[in-house]
C-alpha cells in the first residue's frame, strides 16, 4: 500500500473516497508529500496499518487518534492474532463519548504502517462502533514512537 | 483479482483480501466478505484467517454523520 522513498513518507489518506492530488513542497521530494484534499468533517485514516501477533498478522484501516491515550484494536482482530483479550489480567478504564468503561489491555508484538514498525505496543481491546468501516485506533501508545506532522492548512500527513 | 475491484464488487461488506503484493491496487484473492461486521468477525475467528487485509468497501464515515470517539 504504502511505498517508502525518503525519511518522510506519506503513509495517510484521510477518507478512502476523497478525491485527491499528488504534490510535492520545497523541501521535500514529490514522492515523499502527498496533498489529499482535505475537509474538516472526515477522520484521518491510517491505510493498511499491519498488527502482528504471536500466530500472525493482519492488515487493518485504522483512525489517526491524536487524543488517544491508547491504541485501540477489536476484538476479532486481536483473537486471531492470538491474544485472548478475556483472559488478560491488566484492565484499563477508558472515558469515551458514552461513560466510564473497563477494557482489556495488553501489548502486541508489531504495529507496522509502511516500514515505520514499533515493538510491544501498549493497546487496548474495544470494538468501533460497527456504523464505521473502521477497525481501531491509532493512538498515542504508537504514535510515541514516530515524528508525526498534521498540517491542515497545507494539507498533508506525514510520519517518520 | 485487483483490490479495488473487490472493493467495487463488495461495495458496502467488509472484505478479507489476501495478497502478497504491497502497492495500492495489488493482485489477491478475496477470502471473506460480509455485509454485517458481527458476522464477519465470527467468520474470520472460525476461519482462523491471518496474513490478510481486512477493509471496508465504502466510505469509512458513512454520509451525514461525524465522528467523536
Amino acid at each position: 500500500m504504502f511505498f517508502r522513498k525518503s525519511p518522510l513518507t506519506p503513509l495517510f489518506q484521510r477518507g478512502e473516497f476523497l478525491p485527491f492530488v499528488k504534490g510535492g513542497k520545497e523541501g521535500f521530494s514529490p514522492q515523499c508529500l502527498h496533498n489529499y484534499g482535505l475537509t474538516n468533517n472526515i477522520p484521518l485514516v491510517v491505510k493498511n496499518v499491519k498488527i502482528i501477533g504471536p500466530i500472525g498478522l493482519v492488515r487493518i484501516d485504522m483512525i489517526l487518534d491524536t487524543g488517544a491515550a491508547f491504541t485501540a484494536l477489536s476484538w476479532a482482530d486481536l483473537k486471531v492474532l492470538g491474544y485472548d483479550p478475556a483472559v488478560v489480567s491488566e484492565r484499563q478504564e477508558i472515558i469515551t463519548a458514552n461513560g466510564v468503561i473497563e477494557v482489556p489491555k495488553l501489548r502486541v508484538e508489531r504495529i507496522a504502517v509502511g516500514d515505520l514498525e514499533a515493538r510491544e505496543v501498549e493497546v487496548i481491546c474495544h470494538d468501533i462502533p460497527k456504523l464505521t468501516g473502521i477497525r481501531g485506533l491509532l493512538g498515542l501508545s504508537f504514535l510515541k514512537h514516530f515524528r508525526t506532522v498534521i498540517d491542515y492548512k497545507q494539507g498533508y500527513f506525514e510520519f517518520s | 483479482m485487483k483490490l479495488e475491484e473487490a472493493k467495487t464488487l463488495f461495495q458496502g461488506e467488509w472484505i478479507a483480501f489476501r495478497s502478497s503484493e504491497e502497492n495500492d491496487n495489488p493482485e489477491g484473492e478475496v477470502v471473506l466478505h460480509n455485509r454485517d461486521r458481527r458476522t464477519f468477525d465470527r467468520e474470520l475467528l472460525r476461519k482462523g484467517l491471518t496474513d490478510i487485509y481486512i477493509t471496508f468497501a465504502g466510505p469509512p464515515v458513512p454520509e451525514g454523520y461525524a465522528v467523536i470517539f
